[in-house]
């Protein structure tokens, strides 16, 4: 009986042993890397470096004033958050749909579905450097072959398509739907094909057309994902910069920054308590929108399981 | 229970340990070990300087890491003293962060020390950038790359049509319009829109041929918001206007370029002329076309020039020794190799490019047209070293166009105007000046 009883204590000893190391190095990573980081950047927006000192001294409110102020005067934020929020609306209300569509189509194996997944896949495993190029060079004022075909139709922006203002945002979403559909296929298209067949048959026995396919039954069944995809587009309004980096370098002028791009500016050019205020006030205004739009997207479709 | 606490905390502590290695901060006696941008100069330079060291410190070993990241890679590395490097060369940053803050060695008696012939390292650098390493008092940089800086053209093209180099301000804008009539389609110029900055390349030689190098220092020195109202600050503005500001005068879609597409643009005569530097050759040297022909134009003078002859170094390239560098005497014996006439000649060689030290780089043997069209420049106009020991500088509280940032390519589109620019400036230096003076601990 002693012996059962040591044995259990010990097994009981060793499978704690085993789940705290397998959990100590993911809690470590999320304390040094999420709760540390974030509390220092939270502390450091209150403070300012001394360049007499060599020393960060607080500074209370003042970097908050000196952005508020930045916002009501200059052009820079404005344009940045309008930006990022532009984002909301061509990641969830166009690119999301497209991706729906496509995923659909593709499940349904349309004529060609085999080139156009290639199609609609590669954009998600190259290097997010090589297709802004590619991108870019389409656009190329002189050899680019998208240019050619829109200057044919007489649009040639004085510029360049990423060196005009009015045009560099519209063309930095285009890029974006077109590469962000991709990424969208591949979870949706996994999604959709785990409805189970019988549902489909038993749809279409009924006469159901690809239409009603879609919206009554697809859509509903892999209402999750798609509320995912819609959650991961709405966090790219505070995140997404390196698209508008690599494709316009922010410009002409600020026109194609975003707030994110603004607070990587900031920290590279070394200036990292004013990147920190900005980055916490933005964080204090994102959070709450972010679970609000997970609440409503939990609250308007159920939760399916099958 | 206690056991199981005991691991837990064993474990968390080990994983601390290997993760952060926080007692080693890296190196090891006797070898030199230097992380460097490694990008449009190369690596060659450094490693026949590494051979040269070797070679008078048996015993040494150099190990060199370079990538084009490096500035950026650096800074975590200094700023936490971990597998830090015994000397660094790294692009235009915010070094006087680190200086100040302690993470850097005190170089004061590396440039009271002799380099050569009795000269100090102090004596031997080019007079005015004695000053560009030096904060609260003592010097914690060396200055990296000088420069030459201004207007490229394609030189071939220009014997075969019998253009003119210019050599005033009205003598480019006809140029350019001559250009426009007989160049068959070829544009005046080319120019990186999404860097527009490349302009301050000659702007700036404008501004400081009105104002003289004594009225830049003044403008660097921040005293007052006054100096936002510099007249030369206003007419180099204009004289760009009026050269850019004409859309005609430079080849379509050029504000939504990247630099490398701009001189791609240039090297294949689409364009006659580029803003450029003396870098120009070695970072386009694989793809050249074969017989093309560049030189560097000084600059063209502005009406009224108190300085005809300026050039813009473009100074903000540095070498730093960490404040815990393993081989702290050995990094100060190999800056002071490289400050060495002999160092420097085979730098300048190697790279193309020249140091802020006193020596004669037209001398080297080899060298191509370029590279001397734009030694010639260096050797013979007044530099223009944009250095600002305020610390509203360093804050990035004020800078040359403090309020939006480099406005060309908005003058270039008609978004703007030289006038606007200069005077919205001042009003917005006017209206913060007492905010910046209070974030920076002056008032």
């Amino acid at each position: 009986m002693n012996k059962s009883t040591s044995y259990i204590k010990k097994s009981k000893v060793l499978k704690n042993i085993f789940i705290i190391s397998m959990l100590a190095l993911p809690i470590l990573h999320f304390l040094i890397f999420f709760v540390y980081i974030n509390i220092d950047t939270i502390l450091l927006s209150f403070q300012r470096f001394n360049y007499n000192t060599g020393s960060y001294q607080w500074v209370g409110m003042d970097n908050f004033n000196r952005l508020y102020r930045d916002f009501i005067e200059l052009d820079g934020i404005k344009t940045a958050l309008i930006n990022s929020l532009l984002l909301f609306p061509v990641t969830n209300f166009i690119t999301l749909p497209l991706s729906i569509i496509s995923a659909y189509f593709l499940y349904r194996k349309v004529p060609g579905n085999k080139i156009f997944r290639v199609i609609f896949f590669l954009p998600s495993i190259l290097s997010i450097v090589v297709l802004t190029m590619s991108f870019q060079f389409m656009l190329d004022p002189y050899f680019g072959p998208g240019s050619q075909v829109l200057r044919f139709f007489g649009l040639d922006p004085v510029g360049g398509w990423f060196g005009n203002k009015g045009t560099v945002m519209p063309m930095i979403f285009i890029y974006l739907i077109w590469a962000g559909i991709g990424f969208n296929v591949v979870l949706l298209n996994g999604a959709i094909s785990r409805i189970p067949q019988e549902i489909i048959e038993s749809a279409r026995l009924d006469g159901i057309g690809m239409f009603k396919e879609l919206v009554l039954i697809v859509i509903p069944l892999v209402w999750p994902t798609i509320t995912t995809l819609f959650i991961v587009g709405t966090t790219s309004v505070f995140t997404l910069f390196l698209q508008n980096m690599l494709l316009a370098n922010g410009g002409p002028s600020g026109a194609s920054m975003t707030i994110a791009y603004m607070v990587v500016e900031m920290v590279q050019n070394g200036n990292l308590t004013d990147a920190a205020a900005l980055g916490t006030a933005f964080t204090l205004i994102g959070v709450p929108i972010i679970f609000l739009i997970k609440r409503f997207m939990e609250k308007f479709g159920e939760n399916v399981e099958y | 229970m206690k056991k199981v606490y005991l691991t837990i905390v064993i474990t968390i502590v080990s994983l601390v340990l290997m993760a952060c290695d926080i007692t080693d901060s890296g190196g090891q006696e006797n070898v030199l070990r230097i992380d460097f941008v490694e990008a449009g100069l190369g690596r060659e330079w450094l490693v026949q300087l590494k051979e040269k060291f070797e070679a008078k410190n048996p015993g040494v070993t150099v190990k060199l890491e370079g990538n084009p990241n490096m500035t950026a890679n650096a800074g975590p590395k200094i700023e936490n003293n971990r597998d830090i490097a015994d000397i660094y060369f790294l692009l235009e940053t915010n070094w006087q962060r680190w200086a100040t803050a302690g993470y850097l060695a005190n170089l004061d008696d590396l440039y009271a020390s002799e380099v050569e012939d009795g000269l100090t390292m102090e004596e031997k650098m080019v007079d005015e950038v004695i000053d560009f390493g030096k904060i609260n008092g003592s010097y914690y940089a060396i200055p990296w790359n000088d420069g030459v800086t201004g207007i490229v053209y394609n030189a071939g093209m220009f014997e075969e049509n019998n253009w003119e180099v210019p050599e005033t301000f009205d003598e480019l804008l006809a140029l350019a319009e001559t250009i426009k009539e007989e160049g068959r389609g070829v544009k005046p110029f080319t120019w990186p829109g999404q860097y527009s900055a490349y302009w301050n390349f000659v702007v700036y030689n404008w501004w400081a041929q009105i104002e003289g190098l004594d009225g830049m220092k003044e403008f660097y020195e921040f005293g007052s918001p006054e100096v936002f109202k510099q007249e030369g600050k206003l007419k180099a503005l204009q004289a760009f206007e009026l050269l850019i500001g004409d859309q005609s005068n430079s080849m379509n879609g050029v504000n939504g370029l990247i630099h490398t597409n701009s001189q791609m643009y240039f090297i294949n005569g689409i364009a006659a002329m580029i803003p450029n530097g003396i870098w120009i050759e070695s970072e386009m040297q694989h793809v050249i076309p074969e017989g093309f022909k560049m030189k560097m134009m000084q600059t063209p003078t502005l009406e009224g020039a108190k300085e005809p002859l300026i050039n813009n170094p473009q100074l903000g390239d540095f070498i730093v020794v960490p404040k815990h560098a393993k081989n702290l005497e050995l990094a100060k014996d190999f800056l002071r190799m490289m400050a060495t006439d002999e160092a420097l000649m085979l730098y300048t060689k190697l790279t193309g490019t020249p140091r802020p030290f006193k020596y004669d780089p037209t001398q080297i043997e080899g060298l191509s047209e370029f590279v001397l069209s734009a030694l010639e420049i260096w050797k013979n106009s007044k530099p223009l070293y944009a250095i600002s020991k305020n610390p509203m500088y360093f804050a990035n509280d004020l800078n040359t166009f403090p309020r939006s940032g480099a406005p060309y390519g908005e003058i270039y589109l008609g978004d703007t105007t030289a006038e606007e620019v200069w005077q919205k400036d001042y009003e917005y230096v006017v209206s913060r000046w007492d905010e910046f003076l209070k974030n920076n601990n002056m008032n």
